[in-house]
């Protein structure tokens, strides 16, 4: 990454907190302003996404912690309370130090942990034993939850799957390049992919801007089936994709996979024709 | 003659990074800061692409694509959207309003060029 993006994103950084300063004192007069809500949402979400971008993944990860609350606060799920503006100055300031640490004081883990277990409590409340106190104006009395734990999903096991894949004649008038799916697929894993041209027409009775053409693949992948939904999601009103696990044991299925594939394929031609043109 | 995108975000610091990398890979760039800047200056641009960030203020990703497809010159013109928003409810989101595929940042420039590739060559 460019040295110099990354002082780009210091800058920009610093000018967000801020604004999320200002926003957050504005906030506690108007606390129901959602364009002030919307701002310090905003803030928070740039260095997240930002940050990331730019290798300050401490200060994405730990910005991700209260601009999760923020969203909730921003549906009016989490009224605005003076705990919650507190402990978003914080941290806040926190953020500012983790950007400044090259030439400054760097917080302390236990600071930043102390921070994110607030904004992780079932309810940010004004006191240890009372209930939230919403400021003044606020009309949102609903208390927060805590952020759902991450879900942890291994999608290590390999499994082999059998994909049918047909395409509506017009699909090609959305502008889509079916072959850049199909080696998307193939990013996925080890994989085959085979044309079935059975439906195409003789010449004189072919329009030249449909698709003719369908696609057997054979795919082994550790990524799991949504994955593969994932490639295909924006052509899925056009096609029908017929997606069959059919086996677990990838050794295995490496030593028949083209016999797996073969009898897919209902046309003798291959790589000829107009295969080579839509290839 | 290289192809025209156009990026659309509220972040400097992304803009310039994306801005910085596509230029470096042969194409020409417009910027926009939301989408209600983006559909300004679309017109008449000349531009074959789209990269837009969803949370935005003033006019976001997604109202964004939506208005583009209303228009016939930019029925088409592919759309990817630059997001941090990974769930599949903000993929749907897009798709439902048009986008043509997505980016999750963070994402290495290699690989913005590589998905940018894809789309125009």
């Amino acid at each position: 990454m460019n040295e110099n993006h990354k002082e780009v994103f210091k800058e920009e950084a610093h000018e967000l907190l801020t604004e999320l300063e200002t926003v957050l004192l504005e906030l506690e007069t108007t606390p129901d302003d959602e364009d002030l809500l919307g701002r310090a949402f905003r803030a928070m979400h740039t260095i997240k996404g930002s940050g990331a971008m730019f290798g300050f993944d401490d200060v994405a990860e730990f910005t991700h912690e209260i601009e999760t609350v923020f969203d909730k606060v921003r549906d009016g799920d989490i009224p605005v309370t003076k705990t919650l503006v507190s402990l978003t100055l914080q941290a806040r300031d926190l953020i500012k130090m983790m950007l400044d640490r090259t030439g400054g004081e760097a917080p302390s883990e236990p600071a930043l942990q102390e921070i994110v277990g607030a904004f992780r409590k079932p309810v940010l409340v004004d006191g240890e034993e009372s209930p939230a106190t919403p400021l003044a104006g606020s009309s949102s009395s609903v208390e927060a939850s805590p952020p759902p734990p991450k879900q942890e999903i291994s999608h290590d096991a390999q499994v082999t799957y059998r994909l049918r894949l047909s395409f509506s004649n017009d699909i090609f008038e959305t502008g889509t390049n079916l072959l850049l799916l199909l080696d998307e697929l193939r990013t996925l894993g080890e994989c085959t992919v085979t044309a079935d041209t059975n439906d195409i027409p003789n010449l004189d009775v072919m329009d030249p801007e449909y698709c003719y053409t369908g696609w057997d693949a054979v795919l082994t992948t550790g990524k799991g089936i949504d994955a593969i939904k994932d490639v295909f999601i924006f052509v899925e009103d056009r096609c029908e994709i017929k997606i069959d696990a059919i086996r677990t044991d990838a050794e295995e299925d490496r030593k028949d996979r083209h016999s797996m594939a073969s009898p897919l394929i209902k046309s003798p031609f291959r790589r000829t024709g107009l295969w080579g043109v839509l290839v | 003659m290289s192809k025209r995108i156009m990026t659309v975000d509220d972040s400097t610091s992304v803009r310039r990074m994306v801005g910085f990398t596509l230029k470096q890979a042969g194409y020409e760039v417009v910027e926009a800061t939301d989408g209600k800047d983006a559909l300004s200056k679309l017109e008449g641009s000349g531009v074959h692409m789209l990269l837009t960030d969803l949370n935005m203020p003033n006019l976001d990703g997604i109202g964004l694509i939506k208005g583009l497809r209303g228009y016939q010159s930019f029925q088409f013109i592919p759309i990817a959207m630059l997001t941090t928003e990974s769930q599949e409810s903000k993929k749907l989101e897009g798709k439902q309003a048009g986008a043509t595929g997505w980016i999750v940042k963070p994402f290495k420039p290699e690989q913005l060029v590589a998905v940018v590739r894809k789309v125009l060559g």
